[in-house]
């Protein structure tokens, strides 16, 4: 489940620090309001600082949507000194980084925490905040995304900590299709100590790269480009979002080996983009090729937005596609 | 709907099925055949019976003719044929295609050859990419929690990989 973006700007946030150092208090939500950012990214700068800042233990349950019905399933969840740990441990994350553990060994998932050049939201969303419903006995302030008037994501946040407690998506149709809720949870209590994280190893992936002026900039539905990274095997990933969803397009070399590709799936056409469609915890993955090339794009954007991505990265003759292919295809235009 | 386009449609049915049957459907077409046969009982009960009828040519044995069949048929050719038709005659089939082989061999022998030379030397190999798709969900996922909420990011990640329809 991916989420509306946080946008750290420095120059506002660096002129809202000097104020707050001048002014000798600490920095508060209005503060950051005062700076420009939208209440959607507010609550997620809140999210971020109550992991960082509480130490608590709770179960999360995750409830998504496949052709088969409802999953669902628990997952632990422990901060602890400033870090998140998930799964009994088997997902680690610190300060914007994150490793998964392997083979007694920690693999770096995401390894440069710099904030991306995120969108705002899309003009096509509304956002409007409100008191929200108790969750885990805990009073909530919930802020709710609506496109054309009909929801697309509700987000009930702690008022005390500002940690997410309760996570919604809607298909536009209004039907629910994942769900995000702590089922359990320790009261938050102020962080004892600071953690040591694994290292980052040079070729982590996840490493932040600056973003060539010839990719494609946006897609269709609202979406612009606000990051790319680079993968130890060359693979490229461009991230897309619109403000609430993200889309992250995976690129490689070659045609694709469609029989090395999971069980499950379903053959799906978007135009003449033969792909195949999976339904994750986190939402949708589909995987295509196109002129010796293999994309795998991961999103929880609704179908109709996933269409105009997978479309327009395969307009042969579009810009978009001759400019991503010019990305992926190298040499790399990295600087 | 028109009577052409569905004289199409069946025509591409037929096809499909039968390509299905032999296993040469590219695996996207594949998959959709698939479905149509889970989800279809039309399309079930068409590739079960055209399966069947395929089991049951294969599985014929070879019959000799009569004796004197042949002989019979060729006369009975020339009989009929009254001045406006002849009926061609009728050799043993393994001989005429060893004939046609005998005179294709050659050119075809030399057609591979130069075919197969021009591969080697213009055609690189083609290596299939096999995308690592959980790879791919963690690494998204982990970039969404570094920018997003990290708890809504990350607990999918403590989920069982299943990839579902």
């Amino acid at each position: 489940m991916t989420g509306l973006r946080a946008r750290v700007r420095l120059a506002p946030l660096g002129v809202a620090v000097a104020v707050v150092i001048a002014s000798g208090v600490p920095v508060h939500a209005a503060d950051r309001e005062r700076a420009g950012r939208n209440p959607a990214d507010r609550q997620f700068d809140r999210a971020r600082q109550a992991v960082r800042d509480y130490d608590f233990t709770g179960s999360v349950r995750i409830w998504w949507r496949d052709a088969r019905g409802g999953q669902a399933t628990t997952v632990a969840v422990v901060a602890r000194r400033g870090a998140l740990h998930v799964a009994g441990g088997q997902v680690l994350h610190d300060g914007g980084r994150a490793w998964m553990r392997t083979d007694r060994r920690w693999t770096t998932l995401w390894g440069d925490p710099r904030d991306v050049r995120a969108p705002s939201l899309s003009p096509k969303y509304q956002v409007s905040t409100g008191p929200g419903p108790e969750v885990v006995h805990r009073p909530t302030r919930l802020l709710t995304v609506r496109r054309g008037g009909a929801a697309v994501e509700v987000v009930a946040s702690d008022r005390e900590t500002g940690l997410v407690l309760r996570r919604d998506r809607f298909d536009p149709s209004g039907a629910p299709n994942l769900r995000m809720e702590f089922v359990a949870l320790t009261a938050p209590q102020p962080r004892q100590g600071r953690s040591d994280g694994p290292v980052v190893t040079p070729d982590a992936p996840g490493t932040r790269r600056v973003v060539p002026d010839d990719a494609r900039r946006s897609l269709t539905g609202g979406f612009a480009l606000v990051d790319a990274r680079e993968m130890p095997d060359r693979t490229t990933q461009l991230r897309y979002s619109d403000g609430v969803f993200e889309a992250s397009v995976f690129a490689q070399a070659g045609p694709i080996d469609w029989e090395a590709l999971p069980a499950g799936g379903r053959a799906v056409r978007y135009g003449p983009v033969h792909a195949r469609r999976y339904r994750v915890a986190s939402g949708t993955v589909i995987v295509w090729e196109s002129d010796d090339r293999t994309f795998t794009c991961v999103t929880d954007a609704t179908a109709v937005d996933e269409a105009g991505i997978v479309a327009d990265l395969s307009r042969e003759r579009g810009d978009g596609w001759s400019s991503v292919m010019r990305f992926v295809g190298g040499p790399f235009r990295w600087s | 709907m028109t009577a052409d386009n569905d004289a199409d449609n069946a025509i591409d049915a037929d096809d499909r099925i039968s390509a299905w049957l032999d296993g040469e459907l590219h695996p996207v077409d594949r998959d959709a055949v698939d479905a149509l046969r889970r989800e279809r009982t039309e399309w079930a009960a068409a590739i079960d019976a055209v399966g069947a009828v395929r089991a049951q040519l294969r599985g014929l044995a070879m019959v000799e003719p009569p004796s004197g069949f042949l002989d019979s048929l060729l006369a009975g050719g020339g009989d009929e044929a009254e001045g406006t038709e002849r009926t061609a005659a009728i050799g043993d089939l393994g001989a005429v295609r060893a004939r046609r082989n005998r005179r294709a061999t050659p050119m075809f022998v030399g057609a591979a050859a130069a075919a197969a030379i021009l591969v080697a030397v213009v055609v690189p190999g083609v290596a299939r990419t096999e995308p690592a798709l959980a790879t791919d969900i963690r690494v998204h996922q982990a970039g969404v929690a570094s920018s997003g909420d990290p708890v809504s990011g990350l607990a999918p990640l403590g989920t069982p990989m299943t990839f579902g329809r």
